[in-house]
């Protein structure tokens, strides 16, 4: 890293039009990247991140401006620079890449002909050779088959694809500095850590600094090399990453590090930054996070803290690590911890008034107590610590849902009358077990079909075969008369707060509509009464029961969604993603109030998410999802410690490590998900699997038990020669394949989807590919398992999608 | 994209049924033919006149199959439309084929260049519009765009009339000539009209299509790759927001065939809409019941290629 500044933010401010004048998104930031350095922008949503980056290349949105400051970037103010040399900069010298490449590319033009226009823009090609390099990026970026990928729209790619698209246009004319809009964020956790790793490796070979905004502080250690963290327009801590992320003096770098499920300890309550990020009007004077803030005391309301610096390089705005006299205990360490607890409830502007310590089962009135079914948190001491709720748990886990076989499929029509051709088979054959008192989470990538799984328990979602037993009534044998006492017992929470509730509807009567359904509550006022208990439970402020879901934050109306579910006294509670859509302190309270819920009313939780991070710190057991089945099914621990599935091994690796120390994110599973409408034979996963054996591809494995759980690999069962019995810790990878029966070398001449490269190419499950075609058709010289003749090399490649279309495979000798 | 399509036009062959049937229950149901005998003869006419008149018009039978079996109105009507046969008019027995045929010259004449004309000044206007979007360009745009769609028709016809026929004579206040080299000069004056009176009201949907796809992600990764304003609106935004406005513009054009009710009786055209207010004036029934079976053809035939032109315009739609 040379330390040549090449870009320079000098008291950079933008505004946006307020009430009361302009209001400064970002205010008065300074900031120097180096060539070559990568330099993560972190904070929540709202901080003023991505007005940064769009105010660097001048796109920020009308009508707002930037007000002051100087933009400096290769001796230029970018600031003050004619647009005709503004446009010369942007994509050549700057280029960005967004969040979210679903929207990011035109939707109506050619993959290709963008590629083409980002390199046509600033270097004058002939047409032909504009196309052939736009060939190039891709293939660069690692899409297979770049050249016929040219002519696909962007439609016709998976979210990974566009994301690719996208970085090979920004690398197009190779600049200088990438701006990545929270590049990851959109995609799931595998396709997240091969974008990590494309992005790694491009800043290798090419050199390009990196401007990188995320709110994850595990893509930041994964890829940055200094972080500045902004909260509310300003920066307040800049540092190396390692300094950072393992000794972050801000109080809110540190309640962000605190408040990540992934480092908390299960059963402890994770620490929440209280309140939330208020609205750039209502920036309080003095220092902006003072609000939110355990040390804060009188000055730090009043004066804006200045930077202090730590280090040459490490610097925080904040009064009390300037000052030595700071009543608290240095927080040298984070590890260190700061006072927290009752007094460091929710005092934001508009956080919720109530206090953060629990609401003791002992206020609740009559009329609640009722509904709560089962609420044996009375009769157990409040102090009771969840680990001894787990073990008590664990004990009388009778199970309180048992899902079995559940088969969901959806028709696809096509032709003259609609007759469905084929079925999506979004839930194909899926056993669960839900423990009283317990939480179960049920993981897997989008369109794994946990959604389904839980649309299809709750009925919304009619299932085509299986059991759903409910206390040990199989619910889906029922009439709608029947069900109907079910439905109270069982209760939703999705992920998109403000889409799932009514927004014409106060938040009195959202909360009361179940109630009313189920006849809870003799009149109106007895219902208000028990609104108001329900609303101080999840910690909102009864008096704005009044106000409709507009008027509260995103974490304020998931608290409401809970409250709603919870009106009807259910037993269990599905939450679909959550806290998926929720900035990571929010994320925390919600967890922290879900937690303690569960331990006051002995609720059951049915967890459906992809954030394993959340998984780890609140789930008893886990269910693996992948295509419409349950892969992997265990305890926590011992999905984390031994996964056995070679699925859930990859989505454990692609997790962004949050320990400075370690860089861990690997993608260990190449290529997409296949559709749900042709799953692949045999085991679903082996297309993609790095530890396929020969017989994958045919027989679908069962369920082996395998320690606590099950597991849907035969990697999990009895080894063949009598080996050590199942209990045995997890067998290496290299173990799996030396069982594989020994090939015969095949040469063919096919049109493969591969990437270029040099070492020898796993094409599970057909063979192994020694030489990579450098010209499509040309001969292959392939090690085929030795049980398959061409004819079945032909289908098995076809079935993993291998082998392009049109690409006919013919043997040239044996 | 064929089977699409046929089982659209099988829907549209379910939808013309309905509206013949509908038409059937409207005109010989509700009404007794005996009016429309006496419609067209005249108050004093004889009985046994009229009586001559409806079996001359085959409206002597019985109106139901179970009673006339295939000699039944139900059954003729069917059979004549199906067939295209629509007879002769009721009021003075002149084949309808020939009204139709001689009325629907002049009503392209008028409606096409019309349609042309004001198509492509609303989408350049727009675009405009829209480039300057925000700034006073823009708001005065779309102040004039309202202002223009809140008067009536009648306004620009009779102010068109007044100022440029009558006092600057520029072009005949109405009438018409077969011979196109004249035919124009009385054109001139109902086509300014038309795009006129549309004007506003296109002017202003356009650009709310063009401003909301400037606002869109794609058009910001334009930006960001270095394109100019110039190109993300022609290359970019028109490509895009063509996808709403060809649709809207696609199930007008098989209307263009029927003429303007309005502008073709204010401006004595004689094309089919003159041929359907005349139709109305004068109950005539046969003439009538033909035009609304036409529209109902057209309006199906719009349909279908509203959603072709969909699939042709947006690569994310396929027809299936």
């Amino acid at each position: 890293m040379s330390p040549t500044p090449m870009l320079q933010l000098e008291s950079l401010t933008t505004t946006f039009p307020g009430e009361r004048g302009p209001v400064p998104v970002v205010d008065d930031l300074s900031l120097t990247l180096t060539r070559g350095e990568v330099l993560a922008l972190v904070g929540e949503s709202g901080c003023g991140k991505s007005v940064t980056a769009l105010s660097i290349l001048r796109l920020v949105p009308r009508p707002g401006r930037i007000e002051r400051g100087r933009v400096l970037f290769g001796g230029r103010d970018l600031r003050t620079l004619p647009v005709a040399q503004m446009r010369a900069v942007r994509g050549a010298e700057i280029a960005m890449i967004f969040q979210e490449p679903m929207t990011s590319l035109n939707p109506v033009l050619g993959v290709g002909a963008q590629v083409v226009e980002a390199i046509a823009l600033h270097q004058p090609l002939p047409r032909q050779a504009a196309w052939q390099h736009a060939q190039q990026l891709l293939a660069l970026t690692g899409i297979p088959d770049p050249v016929g990928r040219m002519r696909n729209y962007p439609h016709q790619l998976s979210g990974g694809m566009k994301q690719r698209v996208m970085i090979a246009m920004a690398i197009a004319t190779r600049p200088a500095l990438l701006i990545a809009d929270e590049p990851t964020t959109a995609l799931d956790v595998t396709i997240q850590a091969q974008i990590l790793e494309l992005l790694r490796e491009l800043r290798q070979q090419l050199g390009t600094a990196v401007l990188l905004i995320t709110h994850d502080l595990g893509v930041v250690n994964e890829l940055a090399d200094r972080v500045a963290v902004m909260y509310a327009g300003r920066m307040v801590e800049l540092g190396p990453r390692e300094q950072v992320l393992s000794e972050p003096r801000h109080p809110y770098t540190q309640g962000l590090l605190r408040a990540m499920p992934a480092r908390a300890r299960r059963g402890q309550r994770l620490t929440e930054i209280p309140g939330v990020v208020p609205a750039p009007q209502h920036w309080p004077a003095g220092c902006r996070f003072a609000t939110r803030c355990p040390l804060a005391q009188a000055l730090c309301h009043e004066v804006v803290p200045a930077t202090t610096a730590l280090s040459p390089t490490h610097e925080v705005a904040c009064h009390a690590v300037a000052r030595a006299d700071w009543p608290m205990p240095r927080a040298g360490s984070q590890r260190l911890s700061l006072p927290h607890g009752p007094g460091a409830g929710p005092s934001g502007p508009s956080g919720p008034a109530g206090p953060a310590g629990p609401a003791g089962p002992s206020r609740s009135p009559r009329s609640l107590q009722q509904a709560e079914r089962g609420a044996a948190s009375d009769a157990r001491p409040a102090q009771a610590g969840p680990a001894a709720a787990a073990a008590l748990g664990r004990e009388t886990g009778a199970p309180l849902l048992r899902v079995e076989e559940l088969r969901t499929w959806f028709p696809i029509r096509s032709g003259m009358l609609q007759r469905s051709v084929g079925w999506i088979k979004a839930v194909d054959g899926v056993d669960l077990i839900c423990p009283a008192g317990r939480t179960v989470a049920l993981v897997g990538e989008s369109g794994c079909g946990k959604t389904t799984v839980g649309r299809s328990i709750l009925g919304l979602e009619r299932a085509r075969a299986g059991r759903v037993y409910f206390d040990g009534v199989d619910l889906l044998a029922l009439s709608p008369r029947q069900l109907l006492p079910y439905r109270r017992a069982l209760q939703i929470v999705f992920q998109d707060p403000m889409a799932s509730l009514d927004p014409r509807m106060r938040a009195r009567d959202i909360v009361a509509e179940g109630m009313i359904s189920f006849r809870i509550g003799a009149n109106d006022r007895e219902r208000t009464e028990r609104v108001a208990e329900l609303m101080r439970r999840v910690q909102l402020d009864p008096d704005q029961m009044g106000r409709y879901p507009h008027e509260f934050s995103g974490g304020q109306r998931q608290r409401l969604c809970i409250a709603r579910a919870l009106a009807v006294g259910p037993r269990l509670l599905i939450c679909d993603e959550a806290t998926s859509a929720l900035d990571v302190s929010i994320q925390a309270q919600i967890l922290n109030l879900l937690r303690q819920l569960q331990d006051e009313l002995q609720l059951s939780f049915l967890f459906i998410t992809h954030d394993l991070g959340v998984v780890r710190y609140l789930a008893d057991r886990i269910a693996v999802m992948y295509l419409g089945q349950v892969v992997e099914e265990g305890s926590t621990e011992r999905i984390f410690e031994a996964p056995q599935h070679p699925y859930t091994r990859a989505l454990l690796a692609a997790i962004p490590a949050i320990d400075p120390a370690r860089r861990q994110a690997r993608a260990r599973v190449r290529g997409d998900v296949p559709s749900p409408a042709r799953p692949p034979p045999g085991c679903r996963f082996h297309p993609r699997c790095s530890e396929a054996q020969a017989r994958c591809p045919i027989e679908a494995p069962p369920l082996f038990p395998w320690a606590d759980g099950r597991s849907r690999c035969f990697l999990a069962a009895q080894p063949p020669h009598g080996g050590p019995a199942a209990d045995q810790p997890v067998r290496s990878t290299s173990d799996g394949r030396g069982s594989a029966p020994p090939g015969r070398t095949l040469v063919v001449r096919a049109k493969l989807a591969v990437e270029g490269g040099a070492r020898p190419l796993d094409l599970e499950p057909a063979g192994t590919l020694f030489e990579r075609p450098r010209k499509q058709r040309a001969p292959l010289r392939l090690l085929a398992q030795r049980h398959m003749n061409v004819a079945q090399l032909r289908e098995h490649l076809r079935a993993s999608h291998l082998l392009l279309a049109g690409g006919e495979l013919e043997q040239e000798r044996a | 994209m064929l089977t699409y399509v046929v089982r659209r036009l099988l829907h549209g062959c379910v939808v013309v049924l309905g509206v013949l049937l509908f038409l059937f229950l409207l005109f010989f149901t509700l009404t007794d033919p005996d009016d429309i005998a006496r419609r067209a003869l005249g108050e004093k006419a004889l009985p046994a006149v009229i009586a001559q008149w409806k079996a001359n018009h085959g409206y002597d039978r019985p109106l139901w199959p179970w009673r006339g079996g295939r000699d039944s109105m139900l059954v003729e009507h069917y059979r004549r439309m199906l067939t295209f046969d629509f007879g002769r008019s009721d009021t003075d027995d002149a084949p309808i084929v020939d009204r139709l045929r001689h009325g629907v010259g002049p009503s392209l004449a008028l409606t096409v260049p019309m349609f042309v004309i004001g198509l492509l000044l609303s989408i350049v206007l727009a675009l405009f519009v829209a480039f300057f979007r925000e700034t006073y360009i823009d708001r005065m745009g779309v102040l004039l765009a309202v202002l223009a769609m809140s008067l009536s028709v009648l306004l620009y016809i009779i102010g068109a009339q007044y100022v440029i026929g009558k006092l600057l004579r520029w072009f005949p206040i109405s009438g018409f000539d077969a011979d196109p080299r004249v035919a124009w000069r009385f054109l001139a004056l109902p086509v300014l009209v038309g795009v006129a009176a549309s004007l506003g009201g296109d002017v202003r949907f356009y650009r709310t299509v063009f401003v909301e796809e400037t606002g869109r992600d794609y058009v910001r990764t334009a930006r960001a790759k270095g394109c100019g304003e110039g190109r993300i609106m022609w290359v970019h935004v028109l490509r895009n927001a063509m996808i709403p406005i060809l649709t809207h513009v696609v199930l007008a054009v098989p209307f263009l065939f029927t003429g303007s009710l309005l502008l073709e009786s204010f401006f004595g055209i004689p094309g089919l809409g003159s041929l359907t207010v005349d139709a109305i004036n004068g109950n005539d029934f046969s003439t009538l019941r033909t035009m609304v079976y036409l529209g109902s053809l057209l309006f199906v035939g719009g349909q279908i290629l509203t959603d072709i032109s969909y699939a042709l315009v947006d690569p994310r739609v396929r027809l299936s």
